[in-house]
């Protein structure tokens, strides 16, 4: 009878590694949306539209069953698994508000400032799926062995599923889905969500390094002095004795030293800098 | 645009720790690293449980739930340093996020045990997780830097022996050629990562050299640089490599091969980032653990 619990546990566990499939497309891509909209919305909308409505018919039921199970069999798990049982609605409500988006902004010309948000929505989207994935994983699906027995499963089996719709002969729903989970993404560049303020900070730095000589100066010294603290610390090292372990005493003086050593550089740096910009003195090391 | 923390260290470290690991002594260094290792907190949310091989010392690090998911996890260290604090603490996330125990593997080190003692440890790794009953559909293998490179070359051997794949791979900041004489022209050579300034042709100590025993043949051969290696029926790979590290081109055009091979390999390129960045607190290391963690989930259900 644990074969008939395997295919179904199993069943969940690979809907959620199809859904891991397209929320690893999200990751990557969903800042596509910004300057490239129409080379991702496409397989962005059947991608929502995908989790949505296969969770909702088909993974959701199965899992809700499962759970309100093992709530009656063990019910220190009561709370979890009503909480997690009741993130699937807001799943559902928050997947169906990035399809409207989506949908709006395949149909209307819409700014880089909306598409920007729709790909932060995105993003937020995929990070609560992964967190309620990962918690129904690690604090569910782990205990249903210890908790089910025969009959238990025999109870769940009877709830069949439908078919996946990512599976081949279903694949028509989907094509642009199917062809990018067939296919992957090859190579893909990631990058953080931009700080405007950072941004704009370091437009301006590059345009008055630029433009300023002493700028261009000043930043030389920062090179410099780094490359002081490195030798500094350097020397500390080397200065270690030989024996294979080293005694307390050294382990204190290297971090003290190593320490020590950066923040007497950078004290110097700033030190130059200093004098450098206020009174107009030519930079110098003294080593 | 990379996060402020990621740029602030990237910019701080340049400083003070380039040509830190160029020109010295192996095992100064070693005892350096070992001691800034050893101000990094322990994980307090996983078990660690002591399980040596026959050469090397090996580790369960497994999160306090039941999973059959195993990661079989080489941590890097240029072949000739360790830092087992660090890496518990950054595979004690990927279990977390992908639900799953991890083996975590300190091969030997180099010069003293020069190629290829630590691929017949991976390898031995390998061996004992199907001896103990785990399914090669249930394990995920991974490394980061010189750990990454012996993923893969574990990858080609298993391959070569007709050994069960597993369902996966992933490498973070991998060393594919150690031949390899690129100048990462494709990237600005101002961000330039800290942690791993690129070497010059040839020093003292070089630790490509101290894994190859002194033998540069050896840079040919597929076990040591994996992209002179035929990539037919390699397992899916995810690449995770960052932007701002001389081997950036190493994971790229691993990835490009592997996929001409016929194999699903994906390389994500993480803006700004330097070598192994998954070790620091970026914000950046938290997504590139999610990615990680889909990868795992997809390629082992």
């Amino acid at each position: 009878m644990r074969e008939i619990g395997n295919d179904y546990l199993r069943g969940l566990r690979e809907d959620h590694a199809r859904f891991s499939r397209v929320l690893s497309m999200i990751g990557r891509d969903a800042r596509r949306l910004i300057d490239e909209p129409d080379a991702v919305l496409p397989v962005f909308e059947e991608a929502i539209d995908y989790i949505v409505n296969f969770q909702n018919i088909h993974h959701h039921p199965r899992e809700e069953t499962m759970f309100a199970k093992l709530a009656d069999q063990a019910p220190p798990l009561r709370q979890t698994a009503r909480k997690l049982a009741g993130e699937h609605g807001a799943v559902g409500r928050v997947g169906e508000s990035i399809q409207a988006m989506l949908r709006h902004a395949a149909s209307e010309q819409t700014s880089r400032e909306s598409r920007k948000r729709l790909a932060q929505k995105l993003e937020r989207f995929a990070r609560e799926m992964r967190r309620h994935i990962q918690q129904e994983e690690e604090l569910l699906y782990s205990r249903v062995w210890d908790e089910f027995d025969e009959s238990d499963w025999e109870d769940l089996t009877d709830s069949a599923p439908p078919t996946d719709p990512l599976e081949r002969s279903q694949s028509r729903r989907y094509p642009l889905l199917n062809e990018y989970v067939s296919a992957g993404s090859g190579r893909s560049e990631v990058s953080m969500e931009s700080s405007s303020l950072l941004e704009k900070m370091e437009t301006r730095l590059d345009r008055a390094l630029s433009k300023s000589p002493r700028l261009r100066r000043m930043k030389s010294i920062v090179r410099r002095h780094g490359e002081e603290a490195a030798a500094l610390r350097r020397r500390s090292i080397e200065s270690l004795p030989d024996q294979p372990l080293l005694h307390p005493l050294d382990t204190a003086r290297v971090g003290v030293d190593s320490v020590g050593n950066l923040c007497g550089a950078y004290a110097r740096w700033i030190k130059e800098w200093h004098r450098y910009v206020w009174y107009d003195e030519e930079p110098h090391t003294d080593k | 645009m990379p996060s402020i923390q990621s740029k602030l260290f990237t910019r701080l470290a340049s400083q003070s720790m380039q040509s830190m690991f160029v020109n010295f002594d192996v095992n100064k260094l070693r005892r350096w690293i070992t001691t800034l290792d050893k101000l990094a907190p322990a994980p307090t949310d996983v078990d660690v449980t002591p399980s040596p091989l026959s050469h090397c010392e090996a580790e369960w690090v497994r999160p306090q739930r039941q999973t059959d998911r195993v990661i079989l996890y080489f941590p890097g260290g240029a072949w000739v340093m360790r830092t087992p604090q660090a890496h518990r603490r950054m595979v004690a996330k990927i279990a977390h996020a992908a639900n799953a125990d991890v083996f975590l593997v300190f091969y030997r080190l180099a010069p003293e045990h020069p190629f290829p003692a630590a691929l017949e440890d991976c390898l031995e790794a390998y061996e004992t997780l199907l001896e103990q009953g785990i399914d090669a559909s249930r394990i995920v293998i991974g490394g980061d830097s010189a750990g990454g490179n012996l993923t893969l070359a574990t990858l080609l051997a298993l391959r070569d022996q007709d050994q069960p794949v597993p369902a996966g791979a992933f490498t973070l900041s991998a060393c594919t050629d150690l031949g390899s004489a690129d100048t990462g022209a494709e990237f600005d050579r101002e961000d330039l990562d800290p942690n791993m300034p690129e070497p010059p042709e040839e020093f003292d100590n070089d630790p490509r050299l101290l894994y190859v025993g002194g033998n540069k043949e050896l840079y040919e051969h597929p076990y040591v640089s994996p992209l002179q290696g035929d990539m037919k029926g390699l397992c899916p790979l995810l690449l995770q490599v960052g932007g701002a590290e001389w081997l950036l081109e190493q994971s790229t055009k691993f990835a490009e091969r592997a996929r001409a091979a016929g194999v699903n390999a994906e390389v994500e390129v993480w803006e700004g980032q330097p070598d192994v960045w998954h070790i620091m607190r970026f914000p950046e290391s938290g997504r590139a653990v999610e990615h990680l963690s889909d990868f795992i989930r997809y390629s082992c259900p």
